[in-house]
């Protein structure tokens, strides 16, 4: 197959925000494994109701900014209802947390059919975003490059965070020993709503910013999550730069293997994880806890 | 005695079952056979998960497999009824086996994950591959088991050509769980670090137990797309795990009788509930949210059959 | 004059098994050491009293207070300081981070005299020259030194310790007793997990030995190490000091 360098170099581009979308889902969704332990089964359904919230706000303003910051922040109070309502209640056992956040995805998600109906959506990025921009070498979509832009932005953030702040400092030694956190007279049950807020918001964010150049559906949910685990699980559990390591590889691996070879992706995507795992059997960069 | 009493209540139970055909009316018997190849889906589940403590979402996966077998070879290689079945579940098992080499080095959540990526693989492939699979349709028109010259395809008929299945494989199942591999099974699911210290070969048992509730799963997966006609991605989705693991859980995921019980509430609830709205994935889905709450103290009390305590426990 | 810390009829499991049957202890102040061979149920019980563990039945109580049920935040929000087996270090986090994250003035009340930062590195110099490592590139005496004084900028008046003379070596155990006495000496009860004997003698003065989950004797040390029959009996120890 004669594939020109401008088509590799966009291929690498798609591949590389993608990543940038991944990492902005995923980050939060780490955390929350690294610190709680809990595998947010819900976790797409954050995505697709941020997408879905984004829509209604739209339909009612017109303005795609509101969207961004409505939605997320919408997904983010849903997110710590959940965490101090339910997840609460069971804290403790990590099995049934997940179940839980399991039942309240299945439960979500076929709520956002019956009101929103089956067929794809999109949502409508701002006009400032559609003038393709000049990368010399090629010319690339604008609103791709704003993708990049922010996941790159919200990985510093949240670098700044957990290097500078007390939150970060409690999530830190949270997701490298709970209890002894606890035991040091740290309010651990208040960093975990946090913890969990932070996570639906930038999964929230990434819902409204994905679902504007990627079409979504029911089902995308769970595309999202199954995405986001491989991206956590390759880069390790509770890492940061582990979810920045694994979006990439993601990205590039999904961007690659869609313009090739369509039907092999997930084996492929699968493929890499069980690779990894065989030579780190806890990612990329992470730890045995 | 308390044990004879209680498998006198099984015996009664089963002639119950031979009976019930001729008891009710036809169109309930559609329902009982579904209640039965779901039931024997279920206890797979509650084998691995009850008694071997590894919580899964891949049964589905396994079910899928031996049916799109089952009905690929039904369809477009017909080799005999049951050469095709023994095919089937061979597939699943095989499967169950390839899984097992991988995932036996895992336990709880991570377990967890990769049963959800095994599904997941499953989906896609039936998606995907549609020359084999028919894509999302699926296969259908899968002609009805002959067996012995007769063809099965009476309501009646259908149920005892489950039936059959169905006990010898629950039959089976409790002579397993009561067996030395049940009880090491069970050790196992409560701590394996003191099994293993013990001397116990945890792999091999977690790797014969995937193998197992595979194979069950297969056989479950046979029997559905005998009674369906079809099999479909449908089948094989992330919502169908997780009604299977409902089913579990409401029945009680400690005991393999729980199968039956949350078949029928499942069956029932679907039955009914679609006649008046669209959305009984959202009322299965309240349901489970309350099982998982509610259901006592910790959900290691609900995988632990119930057995009279000795001691006071705190959960 | 109210007991320190006072524990009655205590049961606790692990995983199905009853691991304390019915402890009772109560510790008055200055420093008690709980002995007995590996096993026995020692880590448990500290386990517990900081709330990391759930007690099926029986009380903890700290100053009068009851524990039992209590997050272990809670816990060591009410004066209770833990110095876990192992040491228990956060990895990713540095020796200046980790005090500081665990400093919180606002929740000291006493006025005077109070655990800051800056005492805890009088107390251990050698951690003020490895502010900014990790935890994990820290050695065994230093983790112990991290160790106690990420519990002591809690500011508690009870020290809960589990095996601190695991792993040290000579010099450093002298070390460790001297902070020890340091401790006790600012007011500072101590309860203390060991094996070694000639550590726990020279750390408190009071012994109670633990034997398959109970408490099956108490006293004062040199009765003890004077008594052939009781530490061969408890402790299994023959006739040298050693566990």
């Amino acid at each position: 197959m004669d594939i020109s360098l401008t088509t590799m170099m966009m291929i690498t581009l798609n591949g590389v925000t993608y990543a940038g979308l991944l990492f902005m889902a995923a980050s939060g969704f780490t955390l929350v494994f690294g610190l709680m332990r809990v595998v947010n089964m819900a976790h797409g359904i954050f995505y697709l109701m941020a997408a879905y919230l984004g829509l209604t706000i739209y339909r009612m303003t017109g303005n795609w900014w509101l969207c961004l910051i409505g939605s997320s922040l919408m997904v983010a109070f849903c997110a710590y209802v959940l965490q101090f309502t339910l997840l609460r209640k069971v804290q403790g056992d990590d099995l049934r947390e997940t179940l839980l956040t399991l039942g309240i995805g299945f439960t979500v998600g076929d709520l956002l059919l019956a009101f929103y109906g089956g067929m794809p959506q999109r949502l409508t990025a701002p006009t400032l975003f559609s003038t393709p921009v000049s990368l010399g070498f090629l010319i690339y979509p604008g609103f791709r490059l704003f993708v990049l832009g922010v996941s790159v932005f919200i990985g510093l953030f949240l670098w700044a965070l957990l290097k500078f702040t007390q939150l970060g400092r409690i999530i830190r030694a949270g997701v490298d020993d709970r209890e002894m956190t606890s035991a040091v007279g740290i309010n651990i049950d208040r960093a975990f709503t946090g913890v969990f807020m932070l996570a639906g918001l930038f999964t929230g964010l990434s819902g409204v910013i994905g679902g504007s150049y990627i079409a979504f559906a029911p089902g995308e949910d769970i595309h999202v999550l199954i995405y986001s685990l491989i991206v956590v699980i390759l880069g390790g559990l509770g890492s940061l730069g582990g979810a920045a390591l694994g979006a990439l590889t993601v990205g590039l691996i999904d961007s690659f293997s869609k313009t090739l070879f369509p039907a092999f992706t997930m084996f492929f995507l699968f493929g890499t994880l069980m690779l990894v795992l065989a030579f780190r059997p806890y990612g990329l960069l992470g730890k045995e806890r | 005695m308390k044990r004879f009493s209680y498998g006198g209540l099984l015996a009664v139970g089963f002639l119950i079952s031979l009976l019930l055909p001729w008891l009710v009316p036809n169109f309930y018997i559609f329902l009982l056979t579904k209640i039965l190849f779901l039931s024997l889906a279920a206890a797979s589940l509650i084998l691995l998960a009850g008694y071997g403590g590894m919580l899964s979402l891949a049964q589905v996966a396994f079910y899928g497999v031996a049916g799109y077998i089952f009905g690929f070879c039904s369809l477009r290689i017909g080799i005999g009824f049951m050469p095709t079945v023994v095919l089937a579940i061979l597939g699943s098992s095989v499967t169950g086996g390839l899984f097992a080499l991988i995932a036996v080095r895992t336990s709880g959540l991570y377990f967890l994950m990769m049963t959800l990526a095994l599904g997941q693989l499953a989906f896609f492939g039936a998606f995907q591959w549609a020359e084999v699979t028919g894509g999302y349709d699926g296969l259908v028109g899968i002609p009805a088991p002959v067996l012995f010259g007769y063809t099965i395809n009476s309501g009646k008929a259908v149920y005892y050509f489950t039936l059959v299945p169905v006990v010898a494989g629950f039959y089976w199942l409790r002579r397993l769980v009561a067996s030395p591999f049940g009880l090491a099974l069970q050790g196992i699911r409560d701590s394996e670090v003191r099994m293993a210290a013990l001397g116990f070969n945890v792999k091999i048992h977690k790797f014969l137990v995937i193998v197992f509730s595979s194979t069950l799963a297969g056989l479950a997966g046979v029997l559905s797309t005998s009674f369906y006609g079809m099999i479909s991605p449908q089948m094989v989705s992330l919502a169908a795990a997780v009604t299977l693991l409902f089913i579990s859980l409401v029945g009680g995921i400690g005991r393999l009788e729980g199968a039956f019980i949350g078949a029928l509430v499942y069956v029932l609830v679907e039955d009914y509930a679609s006649v008046i709205t669209n959305r009984y994935n959202t009322i299965i889905g309240i349901f489970f949210i309350l099982v998982v709450l509610f259901f006592s103290k910790g959900i290691a009390d609900i995988f632990r059959p119930r057995k009279k305590k000795k001691s006071p426990q705190q959960a | 004059m109210q007991p320190v810390l006072e524990i009655s009829d205590l049961h606790v499991f692990r995983q199905g098994s009853h691991i304390l049957k019915g402890i009772n202890l109560s510790l008055s102040g200055g420093s008690l050491a709980l002995i007995g061979r590996n096993g026995m149920g020692k880590t448990t019980l500290i386990l517990t009293i900081m709330g990391l563990l759930k007690a099926s039945t029986g009380s903890v109580r700290f100053k009068g207070e009851e524990l039992t049920g209590k997050k272990p935040y809670i816990i060591a929000r009410q004066g209770i300081g833990l110095v876990p087996q192992g040491k228990r270090v956060f990895p990713s986090l540095t020796v200046d981070e980790h005090l500081r994250l665990v400093f919180n003035p606002k929740r000291i009340s006493k006025a005077d005299s109070i655990w800051n930062i800056e005492r805890v590195y009088a107390l251990f110099p050698r951690l003020k020259e490895r502010i900014h490592q990790e935890g994990n590139r820290l050695s065994g005496g230093e983790q112990q030194m991290l160790a106690i004084g990420r519990a002591l900028v809690t500011n508690p008046s009870l020290l809960l310790m589990d095996e601190p003379s695991e792993g040290l070596s000579p010099i450093l155990m002298d070390s460790l007793i001297e902070t020890c006495h340091r401790l006790t000496e600012a007011g500072i009860s101590l309860l203390v997990v060991e094996q070694r004997l000639h550590f726990a003698s020279a750390v408190s003065d009071k012994y109670a030995i633990l034997m398959t989950g109970a408490v099956v004797h108490q006293g004062a040390f040199p009765e003890l190490l004077r008594d052939p029959n009781l530490l061969s009996t408890y402790m299994g120890i023959g006739n040298s000091g050693e566990s």
